[in-house]
């Protein structure tokens, strides 16, 4: 025989509907012998017929339908409203501004990408054993250099100096290039520092940071400018 | 048998009618529902109010969604559903903003009970009242299947419908819900 701890749930679903027939005649079979499910089946009758008062519903006051339909309505108009015309309106505007925008903002990341690089290029290819940053290196393989000796060549100067610059050893050309032009490489480069102060703090450690490249954007580039200049125009001192 | 017949042909034709966007005819269609998808709101959150709110609700969703209703269901049945699907909602959110209340309550008075500010506040009401304030205390899908079964008298096939539970889940939420019930209410009767 089943106990009452198998049977107490079926005893709760006490009403019509709620149970088989197969467990409608077990569970009636249990109620007969055991008084502690008999009280559950009983107190449970009271309860639900003290709920009785709860099923009636009080109407409701309104128009459910009516609010409903005004509501509904009231969207629709809503999607017409005057800010919704106008954004409809300026969206493609405002689409092809955001567009514009964000073009712009590609072209000049771009330009400024391919100025670094450009830049990082010629560092690369300056062939220096040394891993610290010389600014030096950043005149290697300027095209001005090659045009002076070239015209130096024809002048019937001595181009001795402009074409180990583009030899073998560049670096060591170019500084005896600088110096000569401003006197001394120790100068050359108190000058140098004075006028570039945050060059020297780009190393090729690990590659460049993103602020390394706003540097060789702007201060390297400017120290190019200025050694084409100065070449250009003959060894004035930019610095 | 007529009338059944008849009142299904009005509302596949406002159905219809609905579906081309015709908002009277929606009117209509909610005009004959409202009462009775109140009534059901009404039993399951005892809440005027919050009744009112549902079966708006479920107005404007049945609006926003009539073109996919197919004959296939009962209309009523998708109404219904809907109704109680909101009301269950309600009930979820009621039961987490009392649990933080709760929580925030037992924290800012930690010598009072929980279940003893629960005797208090059901103490001096009626009896109906007294069990509806505990059933508020239920889980929601213990309320919900409850209410539905026994202030609304729907069948458990049903519940399960309107519910998507199976029907062991329905029973078995049903036997919690009266069992809980039972012990708490003969317990404040002392």
């Amino acid at each position: 025989m089943k106990q009452c701890k198998d049977l107490e749930p079926l005893v709760y679903l006490s009403r019509e509907g709620e149970l088989t027939a197969e467990e409608e005649s077990l569970v009636r079979e249990h109620l007969r012998i055991c008084p502690h499910c008999s009280s559950i089946r009983a107190s449970l009758r009271t309860m639900h017929n003290e709920l009785d008062p709860a099923r009636s519903v009080p109407p409701s006051t309104v128009n459910l339908a009516e609010i409903t339909l005004a509501r509904l309505n009231g969207r629709v108009r809503e999607t017409r409203s005057w800010f919704d015309v106008l954004l409809d309106s300026a969206r493609p505007a405002l689409a092809v501004s955001v567009s514009a925008l964000v073009l712009l903002l590609v072209v000049q990341e771009t330009r400024d990408a391919m100025k670094t690089s450009a830049l990082e290029e010629r560092l690369e290819d300056s062939g220096s054993a040394s891993r610290t940053w010389n600014p030096l290196w950043t005149v290697s393989g300027i095209p001005a250099l090659q045009s002076l000796a070239e015209a130096q060549r024809q002048d019937g100067t001595d181009p001795r100096p402009i074409m180990a610059a583009i030899g073998d050893d560049q670096v060591k050309a170019i500084t005896s290039i600088l110096s000569m032009i401003v006197g001394s490489s120790d100068d050359l480069f108190v000058r140098l520092s004075r006028r570039y102060p945050n060059l020297a703090r780009v190393t090729f450690e690990d590659g460049l940071t993103d602020q390394e490249r706003r540097i060789l954007a702007t201060e390297g580039q400017m120290l190019l400018n200025d050694l084409q200049n100065m070449i250009a125009q003959g060894a004035s001192q930019p610095w | 048998m007529e009338q059944p017949d008849q009142n299904q042909a009005i509302v596949s034709l406002l159905v219809d009618r609905s579906k081309a966007g015709d908002t009277s005819a929606f009117g209509a269609l909610m005009t004959m529902h409202q009462g009775y998808a109140y009534s059901i709101a009404f039993r399951i959150l005892r809440s005027e109010d919050q009744a009112k709110d549902v079966v708006q609700e479920a107005f404007v969703r049945i609006w926003k969604h009539v073109a996919r209703y197919h004959e296939t269901a009962k209309f009523t049945t998708w109404l219904y559903t809907i109704v109680v699907r909101l009301c269950y909602d309600r009930m979820k959110s009621e039961k987490r903003r009392w649990n933080l209340f709760a929580r925030e309550e037992r924290a800012s008075q930690e010598h009072e009970p929980v279940s003893r500010s629960l005797e208090s506040e059901v103490e001096g009401r009626d009896t109906v009242d007294r069990i509806l304030a505990l059933a508020k205390e239920l889980p929601p899908k213990q309320r919900l299947v409850f209410m539905l079964r026994d202030l609304q008298d729907w069948t458990i096939g049903e519940i399960s419908e309107m519910t998507r539970m199976s029907v062991g889940t329905v029973k078995a939420n049903l036997c919690l819900a009266r069992k809980a019930l039972r012990e708490a209410y003969n317990e404040l009767e002392g």
